[in-house]
């Protein structure tokens, strides 16, 4: 492996992962991440799960953009054709785990219909075609955004556990106070920006 | 499975009138962008041309010359004053593109930065007249990287323009020929 | 009947505005709203979509077969979406540029779907149409005013126009960590207002979760 392309995998894998985290800066994935990240059990299991789901696919979006619709000129069918491929992948792989790996689907399975067809699974398919990633680029972005997610799911479920227990005042009593928590750490990450300059 | 095949052969009727619409609106919407690109080409072939309006575009026929040059060519448009050359070099930032024109005598009569990333106030700076005139009036014998000052720690930036314009005047002697 | 089309139309803009009370949509909400017209011209881009969707829908729901109805109005979102995305790189590039991603991704803006499959899907033309203008203007409206605070207190201007010139103004309200904390002091505020406590909610209420669903909503 020569020395640009491990840089390229650190800059790749650190940079959604920390530099410009996935949800808390470039708010892809909201939903899913202020939903679920009340406990830290359920973060943990949905971070694996988001992690899969945008690794599968960037794959199958990179697959799809580099052998139907850019050899064809229908680079404007992108936004149709992702949607639609990812939808249909996402939703065939939960039916075979149900079937085949039970016990995967107890743990992951469940938090597949939370995050199908969102911002974040949608939003690494068309960064990857922006950025121009190849097919092993594109699949480790979305590993990586999938695991800064995770990280940011862990943390902020980590914070509203404890939350929970003081005395928030009335009126920002759920979701305000987590979207001000979510400002906080949002701050705190963006102190990695400057790691490779 | 009959009760399969009326939902999906709807599916896929509505799917389709979808993609044909689709397929409508790119069409329409890419001669308004492509006419849009020329104009802003031009735009920028007349500021490294005085007076070269009108262009035409002989890119391909260059091309087909297959002229081996450190900068890639974009675009080569002829003129009654001369000829611009588009080309794209790797700057510091990625790829950047340099307008150069050449007039009549073989002389470079303006350069011009296009689309770049270069460095804000580093690199970026090769965008400012005061060092895109250094190029005036350089010809293919100049040894241009002697001529240039180059811009404090942009080192990179200022060679790639300047094998822009090497490679725009390498391109310039054999379209004359 | 009047009266009715007024209500459909306004419910979006105030009772069931679909970012402060719906809670939907928070994606783009938050990505957008650092100036004022980027807000507003997204919020307009969104209201498009939403119009013509829910009116397509509307006007086919008696030919769209029950199972397969969320991947045809997701066909048809996409489809609305990507023309809005081809003009606006033909006529309006820098905006194309200033939304980015964010235009494609109107698709899965959760209220379109939510609206498509809640109500297009079930009512006449007339009201799909007004419902969908409501709720546009709606979320509109909340991301201008998201957008108006961030640019006011992040730059000191409104729509470009700078009001406060020389006092260097909190950069804060511009960053991400700025969006979170204006929204959520919105939220607050509502909550204040409406004397009911913001909910969230989840993905799992968007009907984007499975691309099949009987008519008891369940996968």
């Amino acid at each position: 492996m020569s020395g640009d392309t491990f840089k390229l995998i650190i800059y790749i894998s650190f940079g959604a992962i920390l530099m410009n985290n996935f949800v808390l800066t470039n708010f892809l994935g909201i939903c899913p991440f202020l939903g679920v990240s009340k406990k830290l059990n359920s973060a943990v299991g949905m971070g694996l799960a988001v992690i899969f789901v945008m690794t599968i696919a960037s794959v199958v979006t990179n697959l799809t953009n580099t052998y139907l619709l850019i050899p064809n000129n229908l680079e404007y069918l992108q936004t149709l054709a992702f949607i639609l491929v990812i939808a249909g992948f996402v939703q065939f792989i939960e039916m075979f785990m149900k079937k085949v790996i039970p016990p995967l689907y107890k743990s992951l399975g469940i938090y597949l219909p939370l995050i199908t067809t969102n911002c974040a699974v949608l939003g690494v398919a068309l960064l990857n075609v922006q950025n121009e990633y190849n097919l092993w680029q594109s699949a480790l972005y979305g590993a990586s955004a999938g695991a800064g997610f995770m990280l940011a799911t862990i943390i902020f479920a980590g914070i509203r556990e404890g939350l929970d227990l003081n005395d928030v005042p009335k009126y920002f009593k759920g979701l305000p106070i987590a979207l001000i928590t979510a400002a906080f750490l949002s701050m705190a990450f963006t102190g990695f920006k400057g790691i490779f300059g | 499975m009959k009760k399969y095949i009326a939902p999906i052969l709807s599916l896929f009727l509505i799917t389709a009138c979808v993609v044909g619409l689709l397929a409508l609106t790119n069409h329409f919407t890419d001669k308004a962008i492509q006419a849009k690109e020329r104009a802003e080409a031009e735009k920028a072939m007349s500021m490294v041309l005085f007076d070269g309006a009108p262009f035409t575009d002989i890119s391909e026929d260059v091309l087909k010359l297959n002229i081996s040059t450190k900068a890639r060519i974009k675009g080569v448009d002829k003129s009654a004053k001369g000829y611009v050359f588009t080309m794209v070099v790797k700057g510091y930032g990625g790829d950047m593109v340099v307008f150069v024109g050449i007039n009549n005598d073989g002389k470079v009569e303006n350069i011009m930065l296009g689309e770049n990333a270069e460095t804000p106030n580093l690199g970026k700076k090769a965008e400012l007249p005061e060092f895109t005139s250094q190029f005036i009036g350089l010809i293919r014998e100049d040894n241009i990287s002697e001529k240039i000052d180059y811009i404090t720690r942009a080192t990179i930036t200022t060679d790639a323009v300047i094998s822009a314009v090497e490679s725009a005047l390498i391109i310039h002697a054999e379209v004359v020929k | 009947m009047k009266n009715r089309s007024l209500q459909e139309l306004s419910k979006g803009i105030f009772k069931e505005n679909p970012t402060f009370i719906l809670v939907l949509g928070m994606c783009p909400t938050l990505a957008i709203s650092t100036t004022a017209e980027n807000a507003f011209m997204m919020g307009i881009a969104a209201t498009a979509v939403l119009v013509l969707s829910n009116l397509i829908i509307s006007l086919l729901r008696k030919l769209i077969p029950d199972s397969v109805r969320i991947p045809v109005y997701i066909t048809v979102i996409a489809g609305f979406v990507t023309i809005v995305q081809l003009l606006m790189k033909a006529f309006l590039p820098e905006l194309n540029e200033a939304l980015g991603i964010y235009i494609p991704l109107i698709v899965v803006n959760c209220i379109i779907l939510a609206r498509a499959e809640a109500f297009a899907g079930k009512n006449n033309p007339w009201y799909s149409f007004l419902d969908g203008l409501g709720m546009g203007l709606g979320f509109t409206l909340a991301l201008t005013i998201i957008g108006t605070i961030r640019e006011f207190l992040g730059s000191g201007s409104i729509f470009g126009l700078e009001i406060i010139k020389n006092i260097p103004m909190p950069t804060l309200f511009i960053t991400p960590a700025g969006a979170f904390l204006v929204l959520g002091m919105l939220m607050a505020l509502i909550s204040a207002l409406t004397h009911r406590k913001t909910e969230i909610k989840d993905c799992s209420e968007c009907p984007m979760q499975c691309m099949s669903k009987d008519e008891k909503g369940k996968c």
